[in-house]
């Protein structure tokens, strides 16, 4: 094969350049507070950065003392519908300059009280930077949002540089508008997002590897599992992909078994630590994150389940009624979810995808049928837990509608789903596919910033 | 990697791939290729169901019953024809009372037929059903309901109230106000309801007392900040009712009453 240079170079090296430039312009072009409930994950990732692991119960409220300027400044950017209003950038310059006394405090009513601290890790170490550099609000948001892309920079290149196929599939979903605009946040999701696509690169790399699993990388796959579950549940699948892997690669007997075993102890790990120390606190009251409906999953369940044939309708239903909106968050949608990216440019990224997982393949590598079945199986899998889920437990009782479900919570099955289509179409494009995946990346990432510029402040 | 794979292509070539493969003497090995129609089933079947999701071909639309009553009874609004409103409100009504008897425990289905209510004009089924919104429902963090239902039981409030005041039954109006108390949620204009009909009643400390109530919640209300000073003036109180009608004024400096009484202490 001809070395083009952009050969020479390996892609992940084009992966930490691309995103380092437009995650950076993200963490500041990205107005502050603005990714969904990012106010709330900042004010965790605050607490735990100054060692309030603990919460507190206060006049029938759960939380911790939270220094006022913080919250006045969060305020301010709440409710910013940006059609009639933007952000004025000297407005904002001018809030850099007030700074907050860790004495001059409220106790702060956290309706996520409960959130383990292991999701949140990279932003806290940015909180606690950015306090040593200035304990201004703004200042230490941005701090503890670079500290997020940072992880999700090591991961992903981690990531990208062991998979020995599929890189370039990798690549434009790591790169895609709304993957960097949640690493570039603070949130748990960019743990969650970067772990997974560590997983599925692990999983290729061992499904090509003729050697034996050495003992480390399954550590590493074990740890990156492990951070996952305690940053989001609800993707339980994908570790499962292993049992594709033939057994002879691994160096220990009866390893399916074990590995199963072992996947559903790291699952229940949150249960039986953080959620078991936040139970033992006995709390009562708090400040619920949602009243208007009353949401329980086992009343829901019970009440849907009155009436089978509907639930399954309804389901059904709603996979076609939102599913485009499920698309459009899952590439671009930004300002709590307000702001989606122009349909033209997701409908592209979709296409891309698609196209991209069917022609970056390898001619030496071929899926049997089962290992496809298996695959497509724990897609469906994955896709189902989420979707029932959603209308279980975040859908109030007796709802047909799945409420609140945003596209980004599909982002740790794309990698998944894109790789049924794996080396499905034989081609002689491969010595172009990092050419094209970085050039691509490249004009969507710019059209992004360029449209959250215009979108969100005065004055462009 | 499949062994199946590899036999499926090694057999011997047709004539077709002989063609192609005459053409490829010149790439190298390895990397000849050899097309099937199956090769094309995976991408186009994920295309199907893209196309599918994005332009919903089948027209599927899913709104729970209390959002369809919802989106009824606001089509009202943009309806001038009295039996089109009277049919629409219907037609909310009945999906209405279906939901709040299969899930009472949702505030926002209260808040839905509080406004159907209001839609009717009928006050006290608003203030009602908005206090039972406001009951079950205060306090989340995200999508509150308790301000919009609020804000209706206010003007239903106001409604009930003035039509009480007009017809002298200050007793009964006094009542509907603590009826329409919600201990969940703070609400101060009950307190300027009350300072209203205690002054009518002529107690103008009680008055005074529920308007500066309010004030500490609503400090930029101009006619409250009247309201104060006509009771401080009342009272005799010249400095204190002069110092409330200039802050009024500053709210307001157009504010017809809080002028007519500044020009009444200024000729006192």
């Amino acid at each position: 094969m001809k070395e083009y240079f952009w050969n020479k170079i390996p892609l992940e090296y084009f992966f930490v350049v691309i995103a380092l430039f437009f995650g950076m312009r993200m963490v500041f072009v990205n107005p502050p507070w603005q990714t969904n409930d990012e106010d709330r994950h900042f004010y965790n990732s605050w607490y735990y950065a100054n060692g309030y692991f603990e919460p507190e119960s206060r006049d029938k409220k759960i939380g911790n003392p939270l220094p006022q300027k913080i919250i006045r400044q969060v305020d301010r950017f709440q409710g910013i519908s940006f059609k009639d209003n933007k952000i004025d950038k000297e407005m904002l310059d001018s809030l850099k300059n007030i700074l907050y006394e860790k004495t001059d405090t409220v106790f702060y009513n956290n309706p996520n009280y409960s959130t383990n601290p292991i999701g949140y890790l990279p932003n806290i170490i940015g909180v606690k930077f950015g306090e040593l550099y200035k304990k201004n609000p703004l200042v230490v948001h941005w701090w503890g949002r670079a500290f997020g892309l940072f992880a999700y920079l090591v991961i992903v290149f981690y990531a990208i540089r062991i998979t020995p196929v599929f890189k370039n599939v990798l690549l434009l979903v790591a790169l895609s508008p709304m993957s960097l605009y949640q690493a570039s946040s603070i949130t748990y999701d960019t743990l969650c997002n970067a772990t997974t696509f560590l997983m599925i690169a692990f999983f290729i790399k061992w499904l090509l590897q003729k050697e034996k699993i050495s003992n480390r990388e399954l550590g590493l796959f074990c740890l990156a599992f492990f951070i996952h579950i305690f940053s989001k549940p609800g993707y339980y699948f994908t570790p499962f992909l292993l049992l594709m892997i033939p057994s002879e690669k691994f160096s220990f007997s009866y390893s399916k078994f074990k590995l199963i075993g072992l996947f559903v102890v790291i699952i229940m790990l949150p249960k039986f630590t953080w959620a078991a120390y936040i139970n033992s606190l006995h709390f009562e009251g708090g400040k619920p994150l949602q009243n208007d409906f009353l949401f329980s999953p086992s009343q829901n369940l019970a009440y849907h389940l009155k009436n089978i044939p509907e639930m399954i309708a309804d389901l059904f239903g709603n996979v076609l009624w939102q599913g485009k909106n499920w698309i459009i968050g899952a590439i671009g949608r930004f300002g709590y979810s307000y702001t989606p990216l122009p349909g033209g440019l997701v409908f592209s990224y979709v296409l891309i995808l698609l196209g991209m997982a069917s022609i970056d393949h390898d001619n030496n590598f071929k899926l049997t049928r089962m290992q496809r079945v298996v695959s497509f199986s724990l897609l469906l899998a994955s896709l189902a837990t989420i979707i029932v889920g959603l209308y279980l437990t975040i859908s109030p009782v007796g709802a047909r509608e799945i409420f609140g479900a945003q596209g980004r919570y599909f982002i740790p099955i794309i990698p998944l789903l894109l790789f049924q289509l794996f080396g499905t179409i034989p081609n002689k494009l491969k010595k172009y596919l990092p050419l094209i995946s970085i050039l691509v990346s490249i004009i969507f990432l710019y059209k992004t910033v360029s449209f959250m510029n215009e979108t969100f402040y005065f004055g462009n | 990697m499949s062994n199946k794979h590899n036999k499926k292509y090694s057999k011997k070539p047709t004539k077709k791939e002989n063609v192609i493969g005459a053409k490829r003497t010149v790439t190298p090995p390895g990397v000849s290729l050899r097309f099937s129609y199956l090769n094309f089933i995976p991408i186009s079947c994920a295309l199907v169901v893209f196309m599918i999701l994005w332009f919903n071909p089948f027209n599927v639309k899913l709104k729970d019953p209390w959002y369809e009553a919802g989106v009824l009874i606001d089509s009202v609004r943009k309806v001038s024809d009295p039996d089109q409103r009277e049919l629409l409100l219907e037609q909310a009504r009945k999906k209405l009372v279906v939901q709040i008897q299969k899930h009472p425990y949702h505030a926002r289905v209260h808040y839905i037929y509080g406004y159907y209510w209001f839609m009717k004009q009928n006050w006290d089924s608003t203030i009602y059903q908005q206090k039972e919104a406001i009951r079950i429902g205060a306090g989340g963090a995200v999508n509150q309901v308790e301000y919009g239902a609020q804000d209706i039981l206010n003007i239903a409030l106001g409604n009930k109230i003035t039509l009480l005041m007009n017809a002298g039954n200050l007793e009964e109006a006094t009542k509907v106000l603590e009826n329409a108390t919600t201990p969940e949620m703070y609400n101060p204009v009950i307190d300027k309801y009350k300072g209203v009909i205690f002054s009518r009643m002529g107690n103008i400390d009680g008055a005074l007392s529920s308007f500066l109530k309010y004030h500490s919640a609503r400090p930029n209300d101009a006619e409250n900040l009247t309201n104060i000073a006509v009771m401080y003036s009342q009272k005799g109180m010249k400095d204190s009712a002069m110092a409330y009608v200039n802050q009024a004024l500053l709210v307001d400096p157009k504010h017809a009453n809080a002028n007519l009484i500044k020009s009444q202490l200024n000729s006192q």
